[in-house]
């Protein structure tokens, strides 16, 4: 009997020391080495404060409102213009719902760069005088790539070159990707070309990065 | 010359003085506040404004003379509220077009639920005669006609180069036979000549081709203001702000049992969802006969779960009981003391019959003595019809705090998350300064961007 009771009290105690909690009149156990082992004291749960700063988004994607008009108000292309409602009329239920940039999909950017060279194509009509000048570059000036990025950039950014790395990284690229290829045979030609120059930095727009 | 010459080292100088840190607060400032980037002029007025610390005159001077702060950034905002989705791509109808003109011609906000009042364009009518008004806009040497339907032989727009305003009324008379078109002329735009359906009761067709058109939601001259009981309603009684327009009828009060008009506006303009709401302590003596009260042969369903919510939400819902939307005839009819049929409709499978019969449109709110006095409901609680509804809404301290929270998530979140506490914190405190300044919108913009963006 007394066996029994000496067995429950074992089993007592070691399940004591399985949840931490030893009776304060019981000699503790050690380890082996004579130390004992520091108390065990509960972590408290405090929630992180969350900061205002780090959630306010940084970029989000734009509505369909936000971006006819930023096409219309940067290329001065009314959205009443007949082929700018009928590219409109296309896309319309192809552009994203959502603010959340992490809904844009290839779906939505191939409706919005169709949206995009359709005001670019009527920019570049209404920037095209009698001679075939775009932009007031003639299309037998050699340097045409150069100076018809930098009027597209002077004509559609908000902030000076000087003041933004990016445009001047912009600037190169769209002159790049137009002197490629820059076999000319054609007034045709030349206009595709600025169209694309006009594309290349209006797509971009999508996002709001503000 | 000598100005021109001012002007450039002004703007140089402007430039010159700029930090990169300037530069992005203003350029966030006017994205958040329009929805679209800039102008370079624009940028400059508001880094100027912005160095001189007087952020809230830059939000200010944005609102009134960006056009698209009314086009993109109000519209957005409270095309949602006009649906039971919360879809912000459906077109402009007249309830949007009233929230919006409220905050354009800073009218107290608060009065959207109440207020006799509609919003149209306003244009000249292509009638079967020429009148001197529209004489006067033929006249012009060079003029290009645009259509939201198109011209009878295909194109949307057709340039007139030397007519005569005799010969162009003939050929739009031609084209749109039916009287049923107005003609606008926008002073930004002295060449163009937009043609639209003039307004309709029982279509949306005049706000839809105005939109398609893009035509400028900011300009009062062609977005006027005008009176309901004009337009939708012969009885005066039936006119209640945004809860009487076509559009709402539309949304919320075709077929169902009207109470969507209750339902769904609380969640859209008072930020709560009617689970928030629920309160199983109210007297039941107002729930319709529609609602089963052993549903399943649970009669504990009902007690816990049904009428927790139409103890509040029917009593309330009862103010639309002449109100009706018909899809055929896409007309709202308002009936003066004849209830709408389907108030009072039964189960068919439950041979108790229990539940009130809707005999008139009193209405009571329950929920002010209850759980949700934290809506801080104000002096109105019964009454009759729509109108002192709409009041009994408009003085409830949920709806400026509601209000805060939309144009908070708008302009600092472009609705991509919810607040956290510190934003909620924020909301409250925009919410007081919202009523001190008579509900005004503008200024509740204003404030808000200047918040979170400087």
């Amino acid at each position: 009997m007394q066996r029994v009771i000496k067995m429950k009290k074992i089993l007592y105690l070691s399940l004591l020391v399985l949840v931490g909690c030893v009776p304060a009149n019981k000699p503790e156990l050690s380890p082996g080495n004579g130390t004992a082992p520091p108390p065990f004291v509960p972590h408290p749960y405090i929630p992180k404060e969350e900061t205002v700063d780090s959630l306010v988004p940084t970029y989000s994607s734009r509505n369909f409102d936000q971006m006819i008009q930023i096409l219309s108000k940067v290329t001065g292309v009314h959205a009443s213009r007949a082929e700018i409602r009928i590219a409109v009329s296309k896309v319309r239920s192809q552009l994203p719902l959502s603010y959340d940039p992490i809904s844009y999909s290839t779906f939505n950017h191939i409706s919005l760069t169709s949206l995009v060279v359709q005001y670019c194509d009527s920019f570049v009509t209404d920037q095209t005088d009698a001679s075939g000048s775009i932009l007031g570059i003639a299309e037998a000036d050699p340097a045409w790539p150069a100076k018809i990025s930098q009027a597209l950039v002077n004509r559609f950014a908000i902030t000076e070159v000087s003041q933004d790395p990016f445009l001047q990284t912009a600037l190169n690229e769209i002159a790049g990707i137009m002197q490629v290829n820059d076999i000319i045979t054609t007034p045709y030609d030349y206009r595709k070309k600025v169209i694309i120059g006009c594309t290349l930095f209006l797509a971009s727009s999508y996002f709001s990065f503000d | 010359m000598k100005i021109i010459l001012f002007m450039f080292v002004l703007s140089t100088e402007l430039w010159s003085q700029s930090t990169p840190e300037l530069v992005i607060k203003a350029r966030r400032l006017h994205v958040s506040l329009t929805g679209t980037l800039p102008t370079k002029v624009q940028m400059q007025q508001t880094i100027s404004l912005l160095s001189q610390q007087r952020a809230r005159e830059a939000a200010v001077k944005i609102i009134q003379e960006d056009e698209n702060f009314y086009n993109v950034t109000v519209k957005s905002m409270v095309t949602p509220w006009s649906n039971k989705t919360s879809d912000h791509s459906k077109p402009l109808n007249d309830m949007t077009a009233l929230l919006l003109g409220f905050i354009r011609d800073d009218i107290p906000f608060n009065q959207v639920f109440y207020r006799d009042s509609l919003y149209v364009f306003r244009g000249t009518l292509i009638g079967a005669s020429l009148s001197p008004a529209l004489q006067a806009l033929l006249t012009e040497p060079e003029i290009l006609f645009v259509s939201a339907t198109g011209f009878r032989n295909g194109p949307s727009d057709v340039l007139s180069k030397n007519e005569t305003a005799g010969a162009r009324h003939q050929f739009l008379k031609d084209n749109f036979p039916g009287s049923d078109r107005i003609l606008i002329k926008d002073p930004k735009y002295p060449k163009l000549r937009f043609i639209i359906s003039k307004y309709a009761p029982d279509r949306n067709s005049h706000f839809e081709e105005a939109e398609s058109l893009s035509l400028d939601l900011s300009n009062s001259n062609l977005l006027k203001i005008g009176l309901q009981s004009d337009y939708l309603y012969s009885d005066p009684k039936a006119v209640s702000g945004i809860l009487s327009t076509r559009e709402f009828a539309k949304a919320y009060l075709q077929a169902g049992t009207n109470r969507a008009g209750i339902a769904y506006i609380v969640p859209h303009m008072f930020c709560r969802t009617m689970d928030q709401l629920k309160d199983g302590t109210l007297s039941d003596e107002y729930v319709r006969k529609d609602i089963p009260r052993i549903p399943g042969g649970l009669e504990t369903t009902y007690k816990n779960n049904c009428v927790a919510c139409h103890t509040g939400l029917d009593p309330l819902s009862n103010a639309f009981a002449y109100h009706d939307y018909y899809n055929a005839t896409g007309k709202v009819l308002y009936t003066p003391t004849t209830v709408v049929a389907k108030l009072n409709a039964t189960i068919s499978n439950d041979d108790t019959q229990i539940g009130t019969s809707v005999s008139d449109d009193y209405w009571i709110n329950f929920w002010k003595s209850s759980l949700n006095s934290r809506m801080g409901w104000g002096t109105t609680n019964e009454g009759y019809g729509l109108f002192s509804l709409g009041k009994m809404l408009s003085e409830t301290k949920q709806f400026s705090n509601c209000m805060s929270q939309r144009v908070y998530e708008k302009v600092c979140l472009n609705n991509i998350r919810k607040l956290n506490s510190k934003e909620r914190d924020a909301v409250v405190a925009l919410a007081a300064s919202f009523e001190l300044n008579n509900y005004n919108m503008k200024n509740l913009f204003a404030e808000t961007s200047v918040s979170c963006k400087e």
